[in-house]
């Protein structure tokens, strides 16, 4: 079982007490681990910071609202993420946010949309990886990004998604697979 | 081999980042929401640092090792000796009775994969063991050697435990549908964790390299450690394309994961999707009204 280290409990317990600053330490920690777990699920950079930055709201809501204790800061950070994740989806269905106006859809930022002299200077291997991830279903692309890119451990991803410890190693055996073949198929 | 291959790619992601500035917008703006609820920076008092405290104590109890050393210590009714049994080092008194407890443990686990967990756990804490001696100051670097050359050969003695139990599910001629699952887990466990060992053990060899008083004894002692984990983790993968291969000839289904349909261990479904976009909401397995996960929307 994950143990939390003191310095997340005593962020926990200050924030349960509506302390600011202890969110602001929180987000300085996770904030780049929420975001690369975000960035692999959702279409746009620009969606990615959205996400990321309803996640850590959510956090201090949850904490503001909730009796329980927070036994693991990371792993509500990355259950939270997952849901706001699914609602992002569910509100562009219902509204169906595309903007029809082309001009405007040229403005839309989106660091993936390169230009071809760009290209040739991106590190076309990390771009390949990222592809192979994203052709893969979405919960092998999640258990891969867990274990392997944030580093969590089998029961800390146990707890993120709700499954046995001896699921989540089967999942990841399996995940690791399609990976392989993908890979070996850009290569 | 080509699973370390591809996780070491797959590793590369990490340099995904998010933008400086938008860090620090983010970051300003996500305190402002919450400025109006917020009070001024709180401060535990010693009360509650301490219930802060024995919630990690709490979260720690439930750690098997600790739990099965409480147990034994509430019969033996000498619970402050088995404490100490279990922090103390190679060279100490009570070191014995720490290795003696973890023998009990495992005998009396009665689940195999679980069994196969506690030896792969009592590897990982020789492997602490080791590192918190070779990094205690000393005034007497032949008794750290000594003790130093004492944890390298438990290490390789727990290595050849889980060597052994690998070994034996390999020599089985068959493995029995309902077995194969279990086994499957059991070789995946192994071979998850003699990857991040023989790391582990690269480092410590680096880490050994000059420094005063240490034989070179013990450092080839880590070294030959290194090459049993790498025989047990290439006996693990041999077993997990065995069994694997065992399924796909028999078309049983071996693995199943709760919740979800039957599949084979070499099912390799790829779904590639028209843009870059994930699968919608509809097609993920993730449920918000799961009372597992924290409503927080």
């Amino acid at each position: 079982m994950h143990v939390m280290n003191l310095q997340d409990k005593v962020l926990s317990e200050r924030l349960k007490r509506q302390d600011a600053e202890a969110l602001g330490a929180i987000y300085d920690r996770y904030v780049t681990s929420i975001y690369r777990y975000v960035y692999l699920k959702v279409p746009t950079q620009q969606d990615a910071e959205d996400v990321t930055s309803d996640v850590f709201l959510k956090l201090w809501n949850y904490s503001q609202s909730s009796e329980n204790d927070i036994l693991n800061v990371r792993a509500l950070l990355y259950q939270i993420a997952r849901t706001t994740v699914v609602d992002f989806y569910r509100r562009r269905a219902r509204t169906d946010e595309v903007p029809n106006d082309e001009s405007l859809l040229e403005n839309i930022p989106d660091e993936r949309q390169q230009s071809f002299f760009q290209e040739l200077d991106t590190d076309l291997a990390v771009t390949d990886v990222e592809k192979a991830l994203r052709q893969m279903k979405d919960e092998y692309r999640e258990v891969i990004t867990l274990r392997y890119i944030e580093q969590l451990s089998t029961q800390e991803i146990a707890e993120v998604l709700g499954k046995s410890k001896g699921a989540v190693r089967v999942l990841l055996m399996r995940a690791l697979n399609v990976a392989r073949e993908l890979l070996e198929h850009k290569k | 081999m080509f699973e370390r291959e591809t996780i070491g790619q797959l590793k590369q992601l990490r340099t995904i980042q998010p933008r400086p500035d938008w860090q620090v917008a983010a970051r300003t703006a996500l305190l402002r929401q919450v400025a109006p609820a917020a009070v001024t920076p709180v401060r535990l008092g010693a009360g509650q640092f301490l219930s802060v405290l024995t919630l990690g104590f709490r979260q720690q109890l439930f750690q098997p090792v600790v739990m099965m050393l409480l147990v034994l210590g509430t019969f033996l009714g000498s619970s402050l000796v088995v404490n100490a049994a279990f922090y103390s080092l190679p060279g100490a008194r009570l070191y014995p009775m720490k290795l003696a407890l973890e023998k009990t443990q495992i005998a009396i686990t009665p689940d195999e994969e679980k069994q196969v967990e506690l030896k792969i756990e009592f590897v990982r804490k020789r492997v602490e063991e080791f590192d918190k001696l070779a990094a205690q100051p000393t005034t007497n670097p032949e008794e750290r050697s000594k003790s130093l050359a004492r944890a390298a050969t438990e290490l390789s003695r727990n290595v050849a435990d889980v060597q052994q139990h690998i070994g034996k599910l390999a020599s089985q001629n068959s493995v029995p549908g309902p077995e194969r699952e279990k086994t499957l887990r059991i070789a995946f466990s192994v071979q998850q964790e003699a990857d991040e060992l023989v790391k582990k053990l690269d480092e410590q060899t680096t880490a050994l390299v000059g420094v005063a008083g240490i034989e070179q004894a013990v450092g080839d002692q880590i070294a030959l450690v290194r090459q049993s984990v790498e025989e047990t983790n290439q006996v693990a993968t041999h077993l997990l394309e065995d069994v694997d291969d065992l399924s796909t000839a028999s078309s049983t289904p071996v693995l199943e994961i709760p919740g979800q349909s039957t599949t084979t261990a070499s099912s390799t479904t790829v779904e590639a999707s028209d843009s870059e976009a994930p699968k919608t909401p509809g097609e993920s397995t993730v449920e918000t009204t799961d009372p597992g996960v924290p409503d927080v929307r």
